[in-house]
């Protein structure tokens, strides 16, 4: 008797029937066919490479030895550092009066590359070629500057290092969202269809009221309360707000329809085309020059940040995961392993998260490679434009930028743009392996 | 497909609203009061501070602002809370409007809050009345005004007001001449006011939403359709009359500044007279003429006092006409977007539009010419390299999807920097100063009356070949890939094999039986190759200083004159609309297996 099992049994029925399906694992035959291109695994390591300058990039390129005696006492400025970004410390004051790379050391270990991003090495300024006479009487500690430096004496490699980690960065926080607003709106058009999401009339109707009343009371009556946090910068705590309003509306809406469904004229079932509409977002936010877009945006803020790009860019670029995620769900919820699910009278969620979306993820990771290459992208030619980063903030783009002050400083043009193009075509190398590894036409 | 058109125009028309409504709350974001930066920018008088000063000023603030249409609600109807009064907008200031909000926000009662606002704006009348001999307290008043017009926090305005208040009675104390007692009594009420605000702080209003219609009348609709119908042509007589009126009183102008300085000359003179004859050493003889020329002088004055006073009702006369038809002239602000009226810059006062055509003329050509150049390369190339695969050529065909894939990947504002300092200058090599850095084209050729329309070409096209390049690979690489693996799926259908098998020629197979239908898919990618272009072409247009839409765009935000930012953006989004709709249409003609 089926109403016997318990919970467990249930799961090992409808994985077993997910398994008959698949002789082999799924992710195992994906795995061997992408290993099987060179490029990629090419690309995935170099991809490893740049996840590490960007984890490690402060004990590689800093003007804070890793390691340091001064007057008879031990330092490791580097590490001592994240705990005076925490506030837990403070600088020693024989620090803060002199100069890193002017300190009497007794002995100490430099990173290789002895300049932070912001670090002004003055007697190099005015655009030193990395082959040309650099000179190091001032300040002993000082490397070489192994790329070169800029107008103001900064060193260029250190900021390709700092800067992989903010390219980096904007690729995966603006992936995150993209996947999170992608896996949702993508999975309940895919599942449901046009035909499938049958809701009673007052659900419909209390939570197109929530919704009407998140933007009152969100946006509205606390208006100037989110206007003021996001002008002080705390674009997490008004997101963080807003969403809090949206999940407690919803909540109350849902529970209010539990006693009022009783009465049947709101009981009814309404159909909802739910994939009609997503699509139709698509093809509205496809069809908008949104890189344009993203510019005007950008360039109204007050205050601009990294963070807002991440957002913006989270928040445009979700469309193609939303695409795959249907089209595997569409495929997914004819399997007869869901018509298991759905026939032990599984809620519709446990059937989404817990059994079709985990089977639909694998062709969402070729979206989010190309997703984050276009996004790091997106960000170089913003702050290539000097729109929407902070002047202060070096990234690839405003070094790239720095070049067309002065055509003679090749390697102001020749190493920034490598290093984007070098991380682009990674992630697109690695979209382009697991699409061929995903492609079961192209599977022998 | 008749009706297939008609809806793709269907979604057309909505996409264009939900673009146009983004982009009008986005220039609704923006800080900064737009009346202020285009009246700063025009006007030059010095401010007195004196009432008629302050009054002319608003006078002149709510001019501007009815010409911007500014004075209007923002949009067809308001979501706000019952706190909020439905006339808000007519609080003419932006930051006036924002102090307002800001203490209904805090505090809950529109009244209070609209008390506490007039009574200020009351005292700021009065202080103009201050003689000037009381110049410290009038600036410390005035100044504090201003910034209490800005404040909304508890302890700002409360730190002002005590202190405010303590000044003026030491002042009333040891002067009673003056009118600052009126102000020091206007200052206590203010108090009142602002008291009573927090006393009766209730904000349950601020939880009740409620929905306020404002009509047609408003800014969004003015903006895009512009305030009078299109079908009615505005009677511009009164307009030309008005106009030549201010150049007559224009001219009238210096003739009684003569006159008013001759005045006060002959008044100097006489001055000096008179100082000479009360003057005891003088003897009588002199006296006596110096009286003659004083009485002399007194008739001159008279007589240009007259003739002054004639310009003078001339002026007035010339003033109270143009008043007149001022009042039956039609005001309008804006023939609207879609009329291609997209508003007056900030920077220069002048017609976006007129701007914006030449640069539009730039951004057209060069994404054309770069999207036909890409499609006319990368069809053959697709073909052919898969033509390559399938016949096992494998170095040709690596090697081509190699290069195409870097090309795919390389950022094209990188490929524009290098090509800028390598090939336009010559810092590396004489030989290697090939083209212009910068600019479409050189004015002196353009301008020159002896060169030729092929002079004017050429020179266009030597300049134009680096921008044009940087903006046609990416999209060539992307298409030939795409148009490879079309092919591709094509060449391994079945009635492919058929066609084989019925002995056709290799050339005959591709180019006759797989061509046609790997092309569609191509075809729809204009829609995604399009939008890609120009965005692309806004760096490429700044790296090369071409002024096209891009780099327009870029200036205007730099100089936050976003008249200019928003009407660009919202012409670059049009034109990728269009070209999706262009695609789509073209694809239902060209592909008969689809079905409507």
């Amino acid at each position: 008797m089926f109403f016997n099992f318990n919970k467990k049994k249930q799961d090992k029925v409808v994985g077993a029937m997910e398994q008959s399906h698949q002789h082999e694992s799924y992710g195992a035959i994906v795995r061997k066919q992408f290993y099987k291109n060179r490029l990629a695994v090419w690309a995935l390591r170099v991809f490893y490479l740049i996840l590490f300058v960007a984890v490690f990039g402060d004990f590689i390129a800093n003007e804070r030895p890793i390691y340091c005696q001064i007057d008879g006492e031990t330092y490791f400025p580097v590490c001592h550092q994240y705990l005076v970004d925490l506030g837990v410390t403070n600088w020693d004051s024989k620090f803060i009066s002199k100069k890193w790379l002017e300190q009497d050391y007794e002995s100490a270990i430099f990173p290789p590359i002895t300049y932070s991003p912001h670090t002004q090495d003055r007697p190099n300024a005015k655009f030193i070629s990395p082959f040309g006479e650099q000179t190091f009487d001032k300040n002993p500690n000082g490397g070489w500057h192994y790329l070169g430096t800029e107008r103001l004496g900064l060193d260029i490699a250190s900021g390709l290092i700092h800067g992989t980690r903010t390219a980096m960065l904007v690729g995966i926080v603006a992936m995150s969202i993209a996947i999170l607003i992608g896996l949702f709106l993508g999975a309940l058009s895919g599942y449901f269809g046009d035909t499938r999401m049958r809701i009673s009339r007052i659900r419909l109707l209390l939570n197109s009221l929530s919704v009407f009343l998140l933007l009152f009371y969100a946006f509205i009556v606390n208006g100037y309360v989110i206007g003021d946090w996001i002008a002080e910068g705390h674009l997490l705590l008004a997101i963080a707000y807003i969403l809090v309003w949206w999940v407690g509306l919803f909540i109350a809406a849902n529970l209010l329809t539990i006693p009022l469904k009783l009465i049947p004229v709101l009981s009814k079932k309404v159909t909802i085309p739910l994939d009609l509409l997503v699509m139709r977002l698509i093809e509205v936010l496809n069809s908008i020059p949104l890189l344009v877009l993203i510019l005007a945006i950008v360039s109204i803020i007050e205050k601009p940040s990294v963070l807002f790009v991440m957002v913006i860019l989270g928040l445009v670029s979700w469309t193609g995961i939303a695409k795959f995620i249907r089209s595997e769900l569409l495929r997914i919820r004819r399997l007869e392993y869901i018509e298991a699910a759905q026939a032990f009278g599984y809620s519709e969620f446990r059937i989404i998260v817990k059994h079709a979306l985990p089977n639909a993820l694998a062709p969402v990771l070729i979206a989010i490679a190309f997703g984050i290459a276009s996004a790091i992208l997106i960000e170089a030619y913003l702050s290539f434009l000097g729109v929407g980063v902070p002047d202060d903030q070096i990234t690839w783009g405003s070094l790239l930028n720095m070049a067309r002050e002065k055509p003679s400083a090749w390697w102001l043009a020749v190493f920034p743009g490598t290093a984007i193009f070098v991380t682009v075509t990674v992630f697109n190398l690695i979209g382009e392996g697991l699409t061929e590894a995903l492609d079961p036409k192209l599977r022998n | 497909m008749f009706q297939y058109i008609i809806k793709r125009i269907l979604i057309f028309i909505p996409t264009f609203f939900i673009i146009s409504l983004l982009i009008f709350g986005l220039s609704k974001l923006t800080s900064g009061d737009p009346v202020l930066v285009i009246i700063k920018g025009a006007s030059q008088t010095g401010d007195t501070g004196q009432r008629a000063d302050l009054a002319k000023g608003e006078q002149a603030y709510a001019e501007k602002a009815a010409e911007l249409g500014l004075d209007k609600p923002a949009f067809y109807f308001a979501l706000t809370s019952m706190a909020y009064p439905k006339d808000l907008y007519q609080i003419q200031k932006a930051n006036h409007r924002q102090l307002i909000s800001r203490l209904i926000d805090q505090y809950g009662s529109a009244e209070l809050a609209l008390a506490y606002y007039h009574q200020l704006k009351e005292i700021q009348y009065s202080i103009s009345d201050i003689p000037t001999d009381y110049y410290t307290i009038r600036v410390q008043l005035s100044s504090n005004v201003n910034d209490l017009y800005l404040d909304y926090d508890h302890n700002g305005i409360h730190y002002k007001l005590n202190e405010v208040a303590t000044a003026l009675q030491e002042a009333t104390q040891q002067d009673t001449s003056n009118n600052l007692d009126i102000i020091y009594q206007q200052w206590q009420v203010l108090t009142q006011h602002y008291n009573a605000l927090r006393a009766n702080t209730n904000k349950t209003a601020l939880y009740i939403p409620q929905l306020h219609f404002y009509g047609l009348g408003n800014q969004y609709h003015t903006w895009m359709f512009g305030d009078y119908p299109w079908w009615r042509t505005v009677d511009s007589t009164n307009h030309l009359r008005i106009e030549e009126l201010s150049e007559q009183i224009k001219a009238l102008r210096p003739a009684e500044r003569v006159k008013s300085r001759s005045i006060s000359t002959l008044k100097g003179k006489n001055y000096r007279l008179q100082k000479q004859i009360e003057n005891p050493e003088t003897n009588s003889t002199t006296v006596d003429s110096l009286q003659l020329q004083l009485v002399s002088n007194n008739t001159e004055i008279e007589a240009i006092q007259l003739q002054k006073a004639k310009i003078s009702e001339e002026i007035a006369l010339l003033f109270e006409e143009q008043r007149e038809r001022a009042k039956n002239i039609e005001h309008y602000t804006s023939k609207g977007f879609l009329r291609g009226d997209f508003g007056i810059s900030y920077t220069d006062g002048q017609k976006v539009s007129s701007r914006i055509t030449h640069a539009m003329y730039w951004t057209i050509i060069m994404n054309l010419v770069a999207i036909l150049l890409a499609y006319l390369i990368s069809i053959p190339l697709g073909v052919n390299s898969a033509k390559w695969k399938l016949k096992g050529r494998k170095k040709v065909d690596n090697f081509t999807t190699t290069l195409l894939f870097l090309l795919y990947s390389l950022p094209n504002f990188w490929i524009g920097t290098l090509l800028v300092m390598f090939f336009t200058t010559a810092e590396y090599a004489e030989w290697m100063d090939l083209f212009p850095t910068s600019g479409a084209q050189d004015l002196d050729i353009r301008d020159d009356p002896n060169s030729t329309a092929w002079d004017v070409f050429w020179n266009t096209v030597h300049h134009l070949i680096l921008p044009i390049f940087c903006i046609t690979y990416g999209s060539l690489a992307y298409l030939s890939r795409q148009m490879r693996g079309s092919m591709l799926g094509v060449l391994r259908q079945d009635y492919i094999r058929t066609a084989r098998a019925k002995g056709l020629s290799e050339r005959k197979v591709v180019w006759k039986h797989a061509f046609r239908n790997s092309l569609f898919p191509i075809i729809t990618l204009f829609s995604s190759v399009f939008p890609r272009t120009l965005s692309g072409a806004i760096a490429i247009e700044v790296i090369f200083a071409i002024h096209g839409m891009g780099f327009e765009l870029l200036h205007a935000i730099g100089l936050r004159d976003w008249p200019v930012v928003f009407a660009i953006v919202m012409l670059i989004s049009i034109l990728a609309m269009i070209g999706n709709l262009v695609a789509d249409i073209l694809y239902a003609v060209v592909d008969p297996r689809i079905k409507y």
